[in-house]
């Protein structure tokens, strides 16, 4: 698919900063809307879940806006990228708050860094891969960690001596637990990069 | 290893960028949005927006200001402080395009709404303020609602039983606030809260950000009016002090 003709989706569930990811998008060129209405999500090619907050408090909206089987259903179809607590919620189960059921779009849980730590900053990813290099750096804002299979961790980063996935694949989605949107160049080039990337995947 | 963070800090007063001198004395810059977007460009680590309004008893949080600066989509993480007292005014902010937010009268007015934010935005989004003065060698808490002063040692108390729902604490130095790196280093050693600290008030000397950059305690320096007299002031700065513990000065096309 030519990148032009593509139209990405932003759900709108009340957590995050949704306008300048949309320009973000916008600004690299793809055609990019938020919703919050299941008939015009549908017609994107690729949904983002964006998401600043906390994991209970974002499961409790999608429940309210009933979303989530339909999130579940277009990840089959189509591509998805959660960002953040918008990756964080994907897994199977969160430990924010109190014990809440995610998505479970990938098995794997979200648990709290020792003695209440957050970790927040420009961090750079540890291993080379297809999508960022060791040298980049990537803001960070978080308090929990997702624990997974390492089949589904394009590579780590390390807070507290804690190893974390920063960026998930499975199949058609994928997750960054920092933001490319506030990332500056390199998270814009981040994000062209996975988009074009997933939408000819 | 993490990077610490060289915040550009800019004051705005009742809708303008002003250089802030110990919150007593103003001298305007000009339009919030166009000294935002500027450090932005500069690629500066975060911005810190510190807005303060002349009539004491305005309580609402300035959506105005803050959807004009939001409107130049930048791509620069920022933190906004300035009169948020619930949850409610907490997510209007994030949701209107703010990473994270700084809370400092809630301190006085009701320290337990901290959690009840929290548990909305995650620790992660929450920063608490304190705004110290050296008096007669106490150590205050200024509170600028009334400019009343608090024993910091009687709020250190309550802050410590809620301080699993913040991330960070910006100490700021009233006194030295505006001036050319005196910050006062006395007030650290009497903080006994075991989070990472952002210095502000008179932080602008190489040597001292060299040396509290070593310091485990400190995540972050936020610079405020040096930052506004020269293009390119960020790049220069960052350039001089060369620090592992830095990012690299890289121009955010």
């Amino acid at each position: 698919m030519e990148y032009k003709d593509c139209s990405i989706g932003i759900l709108d569930y009340k957590c995050g900063n949704l306008n300048s990811l949309k320009s973000i998008i916008k600004s690299i060129g793809f055609n990019c809307f938020i919703s919050n209405q299941k008939k015009e999500l549908l017609k994107s090619d690729l949904l983002i879940l964006p998401g600043v907050g906390n994991f209970s408090f974002a499961m409790k909206q999608l429940e309210k806006m009933r979303m989530i089987q339909f999130i579940r259903k277009f990840s089959k179809k189509k591509p998805l990228i959660g960002i953040c607590l918008g990756m964080q919620i994907l897994f199977t189960i969160g430990y924010e708050t109190k014990k809440t059921k995610g998505l479970d779009l990938i098995k794997g849980t979200v648990e709290r860094f020792s003695k209440d730590k957050c970790n927040i900053g420009w961090r750079n990813c540890e291993k080379k891969n297809y999508l960022v290099d060791k040298n980049q750096f990537y803001y960070f804002n978080h308090s929990f960690f997702v624990k997974t299979n390492s089949k589904n961790a394009v590579t780590y980063s390390s807070f507290d001596k804690i190893k974390f996935p920063s960026i998930i694949k499975k199949k058609k989605i994928i997750g960054f637990q920092f933001h490319p949107e506030k990332s500056q160049f390199n998270g814009k080039q981040l994000l062209k990069k996975t988009i074009n990337m997933i939408i000819n995947d | 290893m993490i990077k610490k963070r060289i915040l550009g800090s800019v004051v705005i007063r009742d809708n303008y960028a002003v250089q802030s001198f110990k919150f007593k004395k103003y001298l305007p810059i000009g339009k919030p949005e166009i000294v935002v977007e500027n450090l932005s460009w500069w690629g500066v680590d975060e911005i810190l927006l510190l807005d303060i309004n002349s009539k004491k008893k305005n309580k609402e949080v300035n959506l105005e200001v803050l959807k004009k600066i939001c409107k130049k989509n930048l791509s620069t993480p920022l933190i906004y402080a300035g009169r948020i007292y619930n949850s409610n005014d907490a997510i209007k902010l994030i949701n209107c395009g703010v990473e994270r937010i700084a809370l400092g009268s809630i301190i006085f007015e009701n320290v337990y709404q901290i959690k009840e934010i929290s548990q909305k935005l995650g620790s992660q989004s929450i920063i608490i303020i304190l705004n110290f003065v050296f008096k007669n060698n106490k150590l205050y808490l200024l509170d600028h609602r009334n400019n009343n002063l608090e024993l910091y040692s009687k709020i250190e108390d309550k802050l410590r039983i809620i301080q699993k729902y913040f991330s960070e604490i910006l100490v700021i130095d009233v006194e030295n606030q505006g001036s050319n790196g005196k910050f006062n280093l006395k007030i650290l050693k009497n903080i006994n809260l075991q989070k990472k600290l952002i210095l502000c008030g008179g932080m602008f000397n190489y040597k001292k950000i060299t040396k509290m950059l070593k310091n485990n305690r400190i995540s972050a320096i936020s610079i405020g009016n040096q930052l506004n007299f020269k293009e390119h002031a960020y790049q220069e700065l960052k350039n001089k002090i060369k620090s592992k513990y830095l990012r690299p000065a890289l121009y955010n096309k």
